[in-house]
Formats: structure tokens, sequence, C-alpha cells
């Protein structure tokens, strides 16, 4: 029992320590008096009586003794507990006693007497006062038990349990139970760093159990910063930060879940492919055309990759935060110009018994939407219709053919092959499974974390092969953390995370199988011919003659089935880092160091084998309605061996970390604190190919911190990185990158105590900084020049063979290239509304200067055409608003809701790029345009006759010109006085690729053992063209989607307004080029995801699904894979089941 | 541990760290990787450095990307996807030049201006060779800048290595044609005075002579002589009349100038006694005994007239060697995966080739113009009386069907070649490698060549110039200048006799002979057509002389969709779509990003 309870001490102490001294009030108590105060918020739990201690005998001597002294005496032979407050134990006369073997009481009424002081012996504790000081006295009290859980029903340990305005306090167990002292008309308040305050009324109940629901809004919550933590009361910057269970979401990427879930993210999922489907992100937007544009990612303090932070399990994140604003990444300096997301795992904890978790997950994944192309008779009239048309006498496909093949007469004589449907299957399977287990001691503690996932692919198994081209990943991931406390003032800890990937798929690249299918006519050929042959390999894969591939045109299925790959990729983080308190030399500050090893690598082995395509060369009808053919072999017959190609790369990073912090409170008002950090990084390639990419990546920096604050109401902060990167020539390595702001928390401020009941915080915050980005361009020491020594030659000599090579530059000289920064301006608000709403807005704008570019206006008569010149003079300009709203209601007996909503708008604007003038083609420039808005022809209509195309101007966008094609409209005419379309003629339309809004909202349900939640998800304010779909080609045979086949344009019925232009056999640019024809809004709006749980004890099994309904005004695929032609591994929809078991 | 001993660690991390890191840990790049020093570190790289500036020649046997080969009415093939087919379709335009020289000719001239100004530096390479580098890049300078006004008209004169801080508002401008025309011949004369007369070794062959410059000069004098640019073609250079830089400055002059035909046949002359001097002569008595075929010897010297790499004919050629997709693939009769059999000589380039009689076909009273389409039994079966009585080069360069086509084809060297549907060289069940006119060619292709499997098994340098040229551009400046008709029948009776005819007078004589300005302009215009077959030359003669509207008609063919004999001579239009916008596509379109970049560079007029 006292071990227990000399644990619960050095737990509180902890705390103590870790959150700011001041705000429990105990400035000016001692140590000791410290410790009591905590003992004494244990009191009601332990129940101790006293009237045992008061049986020792106690026996004191000796004579003008301080009472402190006496005082320690007695409380060591006693056994009990001693609180006393410093200035009045100064007021004591010194004592001159002897007892001998006499009670507590006695002993104390010897050592009280005359003196200004008294005592009471409170439960187990002797309580000195003032003589005039009023003891309180309790009157009619009763005692309550309870157990307090979160949500997921998990005890809750170490939560005040207090008594609504006084000072009696107790604290749960490490059961979750409590036990307190109250009287009839009390409250009970339960209060726990990161959850919302709870509020009974005890109304004579004996057993109040409570569950605790997490409150991003908590005045006391800790918020992970760059290099630390912070109050969030005390926060300047624009941070957010995401509870960790809100990223699980049933798919095997925390990405996927960022979506409309972090105010100022945008994300988009681009792909289903397993182990490809991650969403692309990036925080506010993009402001750069040519640096990086990926946040710098901070797992447990070291930078990781995104597949890094993918593949983590949210089970084994303790905090997710964004920093957004310039306060929140100046300290990364050179790293932090695109936002930074700091991302800590758990740690273990003093435990009486370690906690263990589960988490078994099954789903089925298909695709949410797939493009939908023409019947095999449809293709064969099209295509005769287009060649036909052309003026040919040939006929392609005759009315034999298409009659066979409309009556089915047979598959290989007459095949009407379905693509997709032959070669993918509807559904796939994958399974997550979680163990956790977080526990330990006051010494050592520990989190240990196992993950193993599989995710399958679409494509089906055939019995062609020995070995299986479905896509298999099958993902296994390590945590590790130990944390030892090797004094009260020192604690070292290591955390080790290991991933391993081991990925199995077609030899093609799964994207790649899919296209495919866009270039397969639908009647050529079948998949294969049926075989007798013994060997399975001996596959007859259909073809046809003529084409470039082996002499015959591609078959989809034979690329398919021709191989496997393997890949097995391995990570291991490794992290390693002490604390050091110094409070021997002034009392708040610390030194810290932190070593991390991270390296990634990755082996593959592709097996390809040929094979051989055959076609029917002569058939004959059996009188039995059956066909008898000849097969003759296309091209030259391939080996059906498997060859082999192996590739490992991989990379590593070395990084280091030194710190020294202070933090202190002064007459509990000023709250001081200061970082000053050291840190060097070294990146290198596994496997590089040549000289640059053989030398490490270096960067090194210092980094400060300063911040001050005045009662929680006046907040100051400055931040600064000082950076050096190898990046640059000498004298431009370093680069400072300061940041101040400011903060008022008016709730604080007493003229605010009236609203404090509607409006219980209010903040406003601004900052300015400056922060940079050294990877430009992606490349590597662009100030060097690059020159390729036999870059370029020529051969001579009667029998040609005489060849020698002299320079090509690839890169002139540019000392003065440096760093791109962005200025950051950041206004924000945090506003709390009874408790219930709370509301976070941030209005922003970054400039962003010295943006990297190639030079764009040097003209090609200079002579340096395939030399990059390059410079920092790129301006984009990037602004937003994030916003997050949420809503939590109890409705008591167990019903809770939640709502919560996300908007993030960040729009950029190009300033300046280096283009060439367009003083005469203004249309053309992308000045004033967000980054990447697209050139395109604008489209007025289809030529309806050859009177109307002579009567337009002459269009120069390629292909002849024929009724039916699309007339663009001329723009240009009036400043060069040209009759002629071409691409001077194009605007920029439509918005970004990437959205410029993303927006989520949904709410969750607490019913008793029922919960239920949705995500409804948006993007708006994207567009893409369409493209790569357009049928047949001059030696292809694409395929034709059905709306083409649909709504095309047909000389017959011509409609100048048709979808799809006139059908060419050939390309024909002038109907495919970009241009408002092929644009398309790609805004959706999703039902993102849902779960339906039920909870039983500390069980909870649940139901999930992920990209559940989409609604878009485009329907021919899912419009957030993009554009193209809708034609890559699909995105997935999944529905999930899964149990989590807590013990 | 003690936390004190903890602390004296974690310090001695930081003063570790950052000791190391102090100047050094960012120095990561050593100094040993190739910088501007090594390009002229020693006489070896000095040659190297002299190769590259010969980089940016267009490989003149480049048939898909080249704009020479495929572009003008001579050959039509299904290769509708590549960009040489965009150019008989008139796909090309500023927009999407389709195959634009601009930026590689003027990154060729860049090379060649570092080369003259660096070459100096380079330790133990003596004078001599220094003064000949510099003059091949000087002659080079004048051959790129020769390319791109062949392609563009009137350009930007690059006088040195330009600087790329320039700011926009001094960007240079087009100078006039003429200005052009100046700087070319007088920088090609400052070359060919430091330029060996023939190559010193057989492994130089290639590298520019002073012969070579006298004769590009020649080339260069001949076009600036020529309608297009010389104030012909009435209304049409008018058009061009108004191609005028920003201050109003004309770029092509529109008043006709005699004198510069004068220029021509002046240059053309001093390049033929140059070439003469060094042994090169018209490819006659062919000594090329490994193939006996061509049977017929004047045949055999046509189809060797450059296929024989020892010819002597030869002013400079192309010594890179042929790609895998090049003539010979293209020409040679379908084999699957080894010959493509498509590269067809349209019906308009069959009709030039002239009778056995040396004359027109339309022209030559013993031949049966009227009945030209009939069909009569030819030597390997029955043909089209078109092709029948045909002169040599016809027969050298020309496979029609129920021809022999000498081509090594398993144990035989020659092959009778057809062309209707489903006939090993016609229609069959592929997209493109089939003729589409029902003829083939054979100029380029080595009687020797097996077309087993993909690859090129038999080399030859392509000639650039070759004396026949030099020839017929003598006599057309001098019959154009209108002085001395007989030197000019004198040299375009060279080529003739050569290719197996009778000399002008003779031929004429039947109908009247060949006195008169017009007349001999027609003769050496066709003659230089024929001789000049699938060699790169029409798709520029027809513009130079301003009469290149016919590229604009549809190309006729025989009928390949049939599959009889009778369906098959059937003369059918192709479907192939043709345009040519006249007078805009005379000149190539510069490409709207260079006139975006440089907004004092006027575009060339329709585009």
């Amino acid at each position: 029992m006292l071990w227990a309870f000399e644990y619960k001490l050095t737990k509180c102490m902890k705390n103590y320590d870790s959150n700011s001294y001041d705000n429990y009030g105990l400035g000016h108590i001692k140590l000791i008096p410290a410790k009591l105060m905590l003992v004494l918020f244990f009191l009601g739990f332990l129940n101790i009586n006293v009237n045992a201690f008061a049986q020792k005998k106690i026996t004191v001597a000796g004579k003008n003794l301080p009472m402190e002294k006496v005082l320690e005496s007695i409380k060591e032979q006693s056994g009990l507990y001693l609180f006393f407050i410093q200035k009045d134990i100064k007021k004591a006369q010194p004592v001159t006693i002897n007892v001998k073997n006499v009670t507590l009481d006695e002993a104390l009424k010897a050592c009280f007497s005359n003196q200004p002081l008294t005592y009471i012996i409170e439960e187990n504790t002797i309580v000195v006062k003032e003589k005039s000081a009023v003891v309180k006295k309790k009157s009619a009290s009763f005692k309550i038990t309870g157990m307090v859980k979160d949500e997921a029903n998990l005890p809750l340990p170490g939560v005040s349990v207090r008594v609504k305005g006084t000072p009696n306090v107790a604290s749960t167990d490490k059961k979750g139970k409590y036990l307190i002292n109250v009287e009839l008309g009390d409250s009970l308040l339960y209060s726990y760093i990161g959850y919302k305050t709870v509020l009974k009324e005890v109304k004579g109940l004996e057993n109040i159990d409570v569950v605790m629901i997490p409150d991003d809004g908590s005045l006391e919550e800790v918020a992970v910063v760059g290099f630390g933590k912070q109050k969030k009361i005390s926060i300047v910057g624009a941070i957010q930060s995401i509870k960790p269970e809100e990223l699980r979401i049933p798919t095997s990427n925390i990405s996927n879940a960022f979506a409309g879930k972090l105010a100022g993210v945008i994300a988009v999922q681009r792909s289903g492919q397993p182990g490809a489907d991650g969403s692309t992100f990036f925080i506010r937007g993009i402001s750069t055309f040519n640096g990086a544009t990926n946040p710098l990612i901070i797992l447990d303090g070291v930078a990781v990759s995104s597949a890094d932070l993918n593949s983590l399990a949210p089970e084994v994140i303790e905090s997710f935060s964004i920093l957004k604003d310039a306060t929140a990444t100046a300290i990364y300096g050179s790293r932090g110009a695109n936002g930074v997301m700091i991302v800590t795992t758990k740690s273990g904890k003093d435990l009486d018994k370690p906690r263990i978790n589960v988490r078994i997950e099954n789903s089925v994944s298909m695709p949410t939407s797939v493009p939908k192309f023409v019947s095999g008779t449809e293709y064969m009239e099209l295509f005769n219709e287009t060649v036909i048309g052309r003026g040919s006498t040939e006929i392609p496909y005759t009315q034999d053919k298409i009659e066979g093949t409309r009556a089915n007469l047979d598959p290989y004589v007459y095949p009407n092959v379905n693509w997709y449907d032959a070669m993918f299957k509807p559904a796939a399977y994958n399974q997550t499974a979680n163990l956790n287990v977080l526990g330990g001691g006051k010494k050592v503690d520990y989190f240990l974390s196992a993950t193993f996932n599989h995710n399958s692919g679409l494509i089906k198994e055939f019995d062609v092969n020995t070995f299986s081209n479905n896509i298999s990943v099958k993902r296994y991931s390590f945590q590790n953390n130990l944390n030892a406390n090797l004094s009260k003032d020192t604690k070292v800890s290591l955390k080790l995370n290991t991933q391993l990937r081991d990925y199995r798929g077609p030899a093609k690249d799964a994207a790649g199988v899919f296209g495919d299918i866009m270039n397969a006519s639908p009647v050529d050929f079948p998949l294969m011919f049926p075989s007798d042959a013994k060997e399975r390999r001996d596959v007859l894969f259909g073809g046809r003659g003529g084409g470039n591939v082996n002499a015959g045109y591609l078959n989809p299925f034979a690329e398919m089935v021709r191989g496997y790959t393997n890949n097995f990729q391995t990570t291991v983080i490794a992290t390693f880092d002490a604390e050091q308190k110094l409070n021997f030399l002034t009392e708040g500050l610390s030194l810290k160091g932190l070593a991390s090893f991270k390296n990634w690598s990755n082996t593959g082995t592709v097996r390809s084998a040929g094979y051989n395509n055959y076609e029917i060369s002569n058939y004959v009808k059996n009188p039995d309605g059956t066909y008898k053919y000849d097969l003759s072999m296309i091209g030259t017959p391939q080996s059906l061996a498997l060859g082999t190609t192996n590739s490992t790369n991989g990379d590593r990073t070395l990084y280091f970390q030194t710190s020294i912090e202070y933090n202190k409170v002064f007459n509990q008002l000023h709250s001081v604190s200061g970082l000053i950090l050291y840190n060097q990084e070294e990146y290198s390639l596994n496997v590089p190919s040549d000289l640059i990419t053989s030398l490490p990546r270096r960067r090194q920096g210092v980094a400060g911190r300063a911040t001050y604050s005045f009662d929680n109401r006046y907040l100051a902060e400055f931040n600064f990185g000082y950076n050096g990167s190898e990046n640059f020539a000498k004298g431009k390595r370093f680069g400072f990158f300061p940041s101040v702001a400011a903060g008022y928390v008016l709730s604080n401020e007493a003229f605010f105590k009236p609203l404090a009941e509607t409006i219980n915080l209010f903040k406003v915050r601004a900052s300015w900084g400056l922060v940079g980005n050294d990877q430009i361009g992606g490349a590597r020491f662009l100030y060097l020049s690059e020159l390729n020594l036999a870059g370029q030659g020529y051969t001579t000599g009667l029998d040609m063979n005489y060849s020698k090579s002299g320079p090509t530059f690839t890169r002139f000289t540019n000392n003065d290239i440096s760093w791109e920064v962005g200025e950051k301006i950041n206004v924000g608000m945090d506003i709390g509304l009874m408790n219930k709403v709370n509301l976070v807005v941030d209005v922003y704008r970054e400039n962003r200067s010295g943006i990297f570019l190639e030079r764009a206006g040097i003209p090609g008569f200079f002579g340096t055409d395939g030399t990059r010149v390059y410079s920092n003079i790129g301006k984009v300009r990037n602004q937003g608003v994030d916003l997050s709203l949420d809503y939590n209601h109890d409705f008591g007996n167990g019903y809770f809701m939640t709502l919560k909503g996300t908007f993030t708008y960040a729009r950029n604007k190009v300033i300046d790029n280096d283009e060439p003038p367009f003083t005469k083609y203004k249309n053309l420039s992308a000045i004033g345009y967000p980054i990447g808005t697209p050139l395109g022809y604008l489209a007025d209509r289809l030529f309806i006759d050859d009177a109307d195309i002579k009567a337009h101007p002459l269009q120069q966008i390629g292909g002849v010109i024929m009724p039916g094609d699309i007339k663009y409209v001329e723009i240009t005419n009036s400043v060069d006085g040209l009759n002629i379309i071409n691409n001077s003629d194009m605007v920029r339309m439509g918005h970004p690729g990437i959205p410029e809004i993303v927006y989520g909202f949904g709410p969750s349900f607490k019913l008793k053992k029922f919960d239920f939640s949705f995500l409804l998800q948006g993007v708006a304010n994207t567009s893409f063209f369409i493209n790569g779909f357009h049928p047949f080609g001059p030696r292809t045979q694409r395929n034709v989607l059905q709306f083409v086949a649909d709504e095309r344009w047909t000389a017959d019925a011509p409609n100048p307004f048709a979808t799809y232009p006139r059908l060419s056999k050939l390309d024909h640019p002038n109907n495919t080029e970009n241009s408002s024809y092929w644009l398309r809004d790609a805004s959706f709006l999703k039902l993102r995801s849902a779960e339906l749980g039920f909870t039983h004890k500390s069980t909870r099994l649940y139901l999930s699904g992920y990209n559940l309904l989409t609604f878009s005004r485009f329907k021919l695929w899912d419009p957030e894979q993009g554009g193209g032609n809708g034609l890559g591994y699909p995105n997935q929809r999944i529905f999930n089941i899964g149990l989590q078991m807590g013990f | 541990m003690k936390f004190r001993n903890i602390i004296v660690l974690v310090t001695g991390c930081l003063i570790l760290g950052t000791s190391n890191g102090c100047q050094k840990y960012l120095d990561v790049v050593p100094d040993e990787r190739p910088t501007e020093k090594d390009m002229f570190r020693d006489p070896l790289a000095a040659e190297g450095f002299m190769y590259s500036c010969y980089a940016a020649i267009p490989g003149p046997r480049n048939t898909s990307g080249g704009i020479d080969l495929l572009t003008s009415d001579e050959i039509v093939t299904p290769f509708e996807h590549e960009p040489a087919s965009q150019f008989p379709r008139g796909n090309y335009s500023a927009t999407s030049p389709v195959i634009s020289y601009w930026n590689s000719l003027y990154k060729g001239i860049r090379q060649c201006y570092l080369m003259i100004n660096g070459v100096d530096v380079t330790p133990g390479l003596d004078d001599e060779t220094k003064t000949r580098y510099k003059a091949e890049a000087k002659f080079l300078i004048g051959y790129y800048h020769s390319l791109l006004m062949k392609l563009y008209g009137p350009i930007i004169i690059q006088r040195d290595v330009a600087d790329v801080n320039m700011p926009a508002a001094q960007f240079p401008v087009r100078s006039s044609y003429d200005e052009c025309v100046d700087f070319v011949v007088s920088i090609l004369d400052e070359a060919g005075n430091d330029l060996p007369a023939a190559p010193l070794s057989n492994t130089e062959l290639g590298r520019a002579t002073s012969v070579i410059a006298k004769a590009v000069k020649a080339r260069v004098l001949l076009f600036a002589a020529s309608p297009l640019y010389n104030g012909g073609g009435g209304l049409k250079a008018s058009f061009y009349n108004n191609l005028k830089n920003l201050d109003g400055k004309q770029l092509i002059s529109g008043t006709f100038d005699k004198e510069k035909w004068k220029r021509a046949a002046d240059a053309a002359k001093a390049a033929i006694d140059a070439a003469e001097l060094n042994g090169i002569v018209l490819y006659k008595n062919s000594t090329y005994t490994a193939s006996t075929l061509p049977a017929d010897p004047i045949e055999k010297d046509l189809r060797f007239t450059f296929v024989d790499k020892n010819t002597n004919e030869t002013i400079w050629a192309s010594t890179i060697p042929e790609g895998t997709y090049s003539i010979q693939y293209l020409s040679g009769p379908f084999v699957s995966n080894a010959a493509g059999g498509a590269a067809a000589p349209s019906l308009a380039i069959v009709e030039q080739f002239y009778t056995v009689n040396g004359l027109p076909i339309d022209k030559d009273p013993s031949y049966n113009y009227a009945n030209r389409y009939g069909t009569s039994a030819g030597p390997n079966g029955v043909t089209m009386n078109l092709n029948l009585n045909r002169e040599p080069r016809f027969n050298a360069w020309i496979a029609y069907h129920n021809s022999k086509y000498e081509i090594i084809r398993g144990a035989t060297k020659e092959t009778v070649v057809k062309f209707r549907k489903n006939d090993p060289n016609g229609v069959q069940n592929r997209s493109t490698d089939f003729s589409t006119t029902g003829y083939l060619n054979k100029k380029g292709v080595h009687p020797l060549i097996t077309q087993t499997t993909l690859g090129v098994n038999q080399h030859y340098p392509f000639p650039i110039i070759r004396l026949a040229e030099l020839y017929l551009d003598y006599a057309e400046s001098l019959i154009e200048y209108g002085s001395d008709f007989t030197t000019a029948k004198t040299y375009i009776d060279k080529v003739r006799t050569r290719a197996g005819i009778p000399t002008v007078d003779a031929a004429w004589a039947t109908i009247g002979g060949a006195a008169d300005q017009a007349t001999l302009r027609s003769i050496v215009r066709q003659e230089r057509t024929i001789e000049f077959y699938f060699e790169g030359r029409r798709f520029w003669d027809l513009r130079r002389w301003m009469v290149a509207e016919p590229f604009g008609l549809k190309a006729k063919g025989m009928n390949v969709q049939g599959i009889t004999d009778q369906d098959f001579f059937k003369v059918t239009e192709l479907v192939y779509p043709r345009a040519f916008r006249s007078p805009a596509n005379y000149l190539m379109p510069i490409p709207q990003s260079e006139i975006n970049k440089n907004e004092s560079l006027v575009q060339n007029p329709g585009y």
C-alpha cells in the first residue's frame, strides 16, 4: 500500500514537472510541502484510519529546537504525513520538549504549546495552521466511489475528481477507480488533461461512473510544437492537433484520413493500387512551382517520408500536430516552408498491469467506379464508319464478322471481349491486425506495437502460370518505445520503428496493366485459345498480326500474365534521446540530446517471359454450328522462360540534435521559456548512380525559441532557424529565418468574466515570419555547372567508325543560387462557446520569393537549348483560410454527440515565373493565375459543314479539319492580325488539378453501447482535362468508351454540340488537344467514411466503410483519380468489419 | 549512471557535433568533377570538342524525323503517325512545327563559337591543327546558318557566343536574306582558306574540306538567286515583300537581280573545278564486283552511285551509320520485322522520269502517253504501260508490280515484287508495312543487303552533296542568267550520259530542240527532279522555284485494295490528305515559343 502511495507521488511529481509549475498556484510552497499537497489529493481515496497511527508511541526531547525539526521527528515516528506552509512555520518559537512513549496527540500538544500555531490531523496528515485560521469542518459527509473510463471504454487513471467549490480532490487509480467524501448537495468535477471536464451532481448516489470525452479545445491541453511541447492556451502559432483515433479509417494509409479532418491540409487520393494508395497532401496548398511542396514530416523528432507516415498504425500515435504558420515552422528553417507534421509515438506508463489492445479488421474493397467500353459489334460499326468515312475502299470489319459477333457464334472466331471484366475481379480482400502493449514501472516503461496488414489486388487468377500475378502487399510494422528514468532528473529513451513491406504483383506495373485495356480492340482476338498442350506455359494467346508489338497487336491479358514482380522493402528508424534536468544550476533548465538513424532499403526482382500470339488463319463452320479453325503464330517465336532483372536501392539518414531548454514562471504571472538547439543531418543513397548522387546530402542548423506570457493573457513568441545546406555555394549556404508572434486571450481578462459562461475562450493570434526551402528543383548543387564531357559527338570515316565526343553543358554555373524564402503572415482566432463549441479560424498569406526556376525566357537562338540556366527569381503568393469547428453535446445517460467540420481554402497566384513578356499574347501569361492552371483552346462548338470551316479562321492545331471537328474561338486576331488559330490562341482555363478547397464534416453519436459516425468530405475549385481515350489510332486499335459512342457527332445526324466530335481513325490533334471541350469540373462530395460500433465491456465490434458514395458532376470515373482516361488502378470503396479489444 | 556523467556525455556530443559541423560539414562536393577546364585539357579533348561541333548536322537519311526525305510528294508511306508524314498533310505550324531545327542548329552554332574562342588554350596542340579546327568550326557556322535560311528564309545571324543574361530588349532581330547570304559566304570563304582540299585520311571522311565549303557556298548562292528570294514568282513573291522587321526593314528583296544568278554560276563553277581537281567524278563503270546485279551496267552505275561506299562522286557525305528504321528498312520488300516495304513512290514522281529516249513521257512522240495506264505483258508478268520503255534511272530506282527488285532474299539475289492486296508486298492484315501506291523505292538500297532480321548490314555514307548536284546547279544558274546555254547543256548532258539517255540536244532534236530559256529551265528542273529523286531535294526545290502548289494535291497510285490485276491497275487517288498553303508554306514557321520570347522577332507570314 505504501509503495503504491509513494509511486503516486512520483507520478504526480512528474505531471507537476512537465506541466507548468505555476498553474497549480504552488509557486510559493517549497518542495516538501508540495509533496504534501499532492498527498492531500489522495486522502479520500486511501481512507487510512488515523487511529492506527495514533496508537504509535512517540519520543521527542530537546531544547530550543526548530519547530520544523520536531515535527519531522514526530512525522517519522508516527508514519503520518506533514503539511505546513513555509511562511507559517517561520512564525514558530523554538521548542523545548521532553516526551517519552506518549501518544501522537500528547506529543503534538506538547510541541504546540505556547505557539502561535495549531494543528489538526486530517486523515493521515498533520496539518499545521495559524491559530487564527478556521479549519473547515466536515458535516454529513459520505463516500462516493466510481470508475472513470475513456471513449474506448478503457479505465482512465489519474483523473482528478474534485468536489466543486472546495479543495476536496481525489484522483482515479490505475483501474480508473476513485473514492471521495462528499456532502449531499455537492457536485463532482472530473477533469483530465485533453478531455472535456464532466460535472455530475451527487444527488445521494453512491456510485458514479463517468466516461470522459476528449477535448481538443481544452485549456490544459498540451500540443506538440517544433522541438517541444507547449500548453495550448499559450500557443500563438497556427497549429492543429488531431487525435490519432480520428485517423483510424479502413484503408491502410493514414494519409487517406487527412482530407476533411485536418483544417489546412489539402489531400487527395489518386490511386487505389495496394501499396500505392496513399493520398498526396499539402499543408495550405502549394506555394512554389519548382521547389519541394511536400510538408516536413517529423516522427519522434526525426524527418521521415510520407511512406513511413502512411505505414504507422493509428494505435501507435500519441499525438499528431500540423504546424502551419511561420511561428510554428520557422524553427525548422530551411525545411519548414511547406508546413510541418509532427507525429509522436506512444510511451509506456507506470501501470499495475500492462494495457493490451488488439484490433483485427477484415475488409472487402471494390472500385468506386470504372470506365465503360462499347460492345464488340458497336466497336466494329464505329471502326468501319471512320475508315469508310475517310474515302477508303477497304472494309475492315465485314458484315459477316459483325453479325457473327452479334449472334455470339463462336468465342474464338467471333471474339467479343470485355477486357476489364475478363481480367479483373470485382472485389479484393484485405486484413489488418494490430497488437499493442503499454505498461511499465517507475524506472522503466514501454510501449510495444505490432501491426500486420495485407492488401490484395483486383487481378484475376488464371490457370496459365504456376505463379500468381495478383497484387499482394503484406506489411509488418513494429514499434518499440522504451523509457528509462535513470534518476529523478535523468531520462533516456529508445524508440525503434521497423517496417517490412513484401510486394508481389504483375511484371508490368499495376497501373500499366489497367492502362493496356485502352489499347485492345474487343473483337480482334480472345484472351487465349483453348490448348491441349501439356505444359501450362504453352498458352495460345490471342493476337492479330500487323501491329508493332512483335508484328502484332498488344494483348493486355498476355502482358498481365507474362511475369511477376517481388519487391521487399525494409525501414528501420532508431531514435535515442536523453534528457537531463539542470535544476542544480538553475531551476527550469534542462539539456536534451537526440540521435537517430534511419535506413530504407528495397530489393526488387522482376521475372518476365515472352509469349506467343496466335491468330486464326482460316476457319470452317461445322454442320453442327461449331467452328473449326487453324491458328498461326504471329511474329517471331518468343522465349517462354522467365528472365529476371533485379534492382536494389535505398537510403539512410543520420540525424543528431542537442538542445538546452529553460522554463520558468516568475511571480505566478510571468511565464518565460527558451530553447537553443543545434542539429545536423546526413542523408545518403545506398545505391548511388553517379558522383553527384553518391555525395551525402547534409544540413546543419541552429534553432531557437523564446516565449513570454503574462498571466495567460498576453502572449509573445520569437523563433528562429539558422540553417545551412550543402546545396548552395559557399557564402550562400546559411539562411536566417526568424518569426515573431503575439497572442491575446481576451477571455482571461477580468472584464470578460461576465461573458465567460457564453464565451469560455476567446483568443486572437497573429504571426509573421520567414521560412525557407532548400529542396529546389529536385536536383543538387545547382550552383555548379553541369558538363557532360562526352555529351555530343560525330562519327567520320569511310567505314563510319571513327567517333569522338565533346562537351555538352546541361547547366551553367550560378553561384548566386540560394534558398527559396517564404514570408508568412497568419492571423487566427480561437473561440470556445458554452463549453460546447470550439471554433478555430486562421487567415494567412504567404509570399514565396526566390523560387528557383529554369530560365524560360532565353530564346533558342542563344544556342542554349538543352542547357538549363537557373535562377532564384520566381514569386508566388498563397493565401487562404482554414477553419475547424466542433460541437459536443452530452445528453446524459450515455448519449453523446460530436459534430466536427473543417474547411480549407488555399489559393496561390503566380507573381513571377520568368515567362516571356507576353506583351502581345497576354492570354498566354501564367501570371496572376494559380500554379498549374492549364492552357487550353477555347472551344466554341463543332463545325457544321465545309462552308463553316472556310468562313472560320484557319485552325493550326493539327490534323485536317472536317465537319464535326471542334471549332475554336480565335482569341488573338486583334493583337497579331493573324486569321489563324494556333497555340497563341490558348487561354488559361479551369482550376488547378490540386483542389483549392477541401472540406469535411460529420457527426459521431454515442448511444450507450452503440456508436455511429460518418464523414462527408468534398473538394472544390479543381478541374482536369480528360484525354488519352480517343479511339483507334494509326497503328493501334484503341478501344472505345461507351460515352464516346453514345454522345458522338455523326455525319447522319450532325449535332454541333455533341459531347464527342467526329470520330477519326488517326490521331487528330485538333480534336484531342487540351481545350474547354475536354475540361471537366473535378469537384466532388463523398461519403468518405462511416462507422457503426457496438461496445461491450472493453470489446468493440464495428462495421465501417470508406469511399461509400460519390456525388459529382463528373460521371465517367471517380473524379478523385484525376484526369486522363480513368484507366489507372481504380480508387476503392471499402467495407470493413473490425474488432477492438482491450485487456 | 550518475546524472553528471550523462551531462558530460551529452555536452560531449554537443561539442563533437558542432566542431564536426564547423565549416567542412557542408563541403561534400569533391573538386575532381568535370568542369570547363576539361574541355580543352589536351589535344584529345580538343578533337572531341571539334567533333561535337558536327553533332548538329541533321541526318540526311532520317526518314521519320527528317524534314527532307518523306515530306514532299515523292514517297507516300502508310506511316501516318510519324512526324515527317505531317508535312504532306500541311500539318505544321508555328504552334507545332513538328520538325524544327531552330534550336538545334543555333545550339550547334554556339558550340562552334565556343570552339573558336577556346581551342587556343589547349596544351600540346599545334598551331596548324588549331587553325584547321577553327576553320572547321567556321565552316559549320556557315553551314548551320545556311540550313536555317533554307528553312526560315531570313534569320538571326549569330556572330559570337550569346550572353544568356542579355536583357530581352536587346535581343537581336532577323537580318535581311541578302545580309544572311553575305555572312554565310564570307565565313565559308574564310573557312575554305584554312581547310584541306580533301580528307587527309579515310577516317577523316565526313569532315569539312575547302571543296565542301565551296560546294555549300554554291548551294547557298543558288538558293539566293532562286525566285523565292529573288523577286520571282510574281504575285506570290509580293507576299514576302511584306516580311519586315518591326522597324520596317524589308527582309526579302522584291526585285529581281539577275546578277545573283551570275554569282551562283560562278560559285558553282568554282566548286566544280575544285572538286574535279581533287578527283571527284561522276560514278560510272561501276567496279563493285561483289554484286553482279543490276545486270544492266548503266542501271548498276545508277544504283551504286552512292551505295558503293568507294564512290568518287560524293563531295560531302553524312558518315553517321544508318539507323535501323531508315531508307533500307523502309524500302526493302516486306519481311516481317526486317523490311517494311513501305517507301512507295507516288504516281506524280513516277511520271516525272523520262522515257527511254530521255524525253518527258508527254513529249516523247514514240511513247503512247494516252494509253499509259493500259496494261501489257512486261518481262516478269503483266504490268502497266507506264512502267515500260522508261529511262534507266526509273528501272534502277523504282520497283513496280511484276518487276525485279535486286536484293538478297533467301538464296536469290533478286525478287519479283507484287503489290496487289494479299500479295507479299500488298495490303494484308498489316497496319503499315505495305506499299500505298503499288511501287517501291530501290534508291539507296544496297543490292547485297540481307534483311532476315532487324538491322542494317550494308552501310555506306549518305551524300549531303554530290558532284551531279553541282553540275545541275551550274547549268541552272547559267540558264537563268541567260548567257551560256551551251555550257549549261554540257553539264546537264554529263548527268544524262551517265544515266544512259541521249544528250539534251539529241533528245529534243526530234521535238523542236531546246534552245530557249523557258524550255531549258523546265529541262534542268526535271533533270534535277529525276536525278535527285528521294535524296531530299524536291521539298526545297519546288519551294525555291515557287511552284510547290502540287504538294497540296492528293497522291495517286495503283488501287492497292485490288486483288486481281484488272482491279489493281487502276489509277487511284490515295486517302491520305494533303495540303499546301500557298504562299505561307514556302517558308517554315519559326516556333511560336521563340516569337513569344523575343517579341522583336517577326514570324514568317501566314503563321
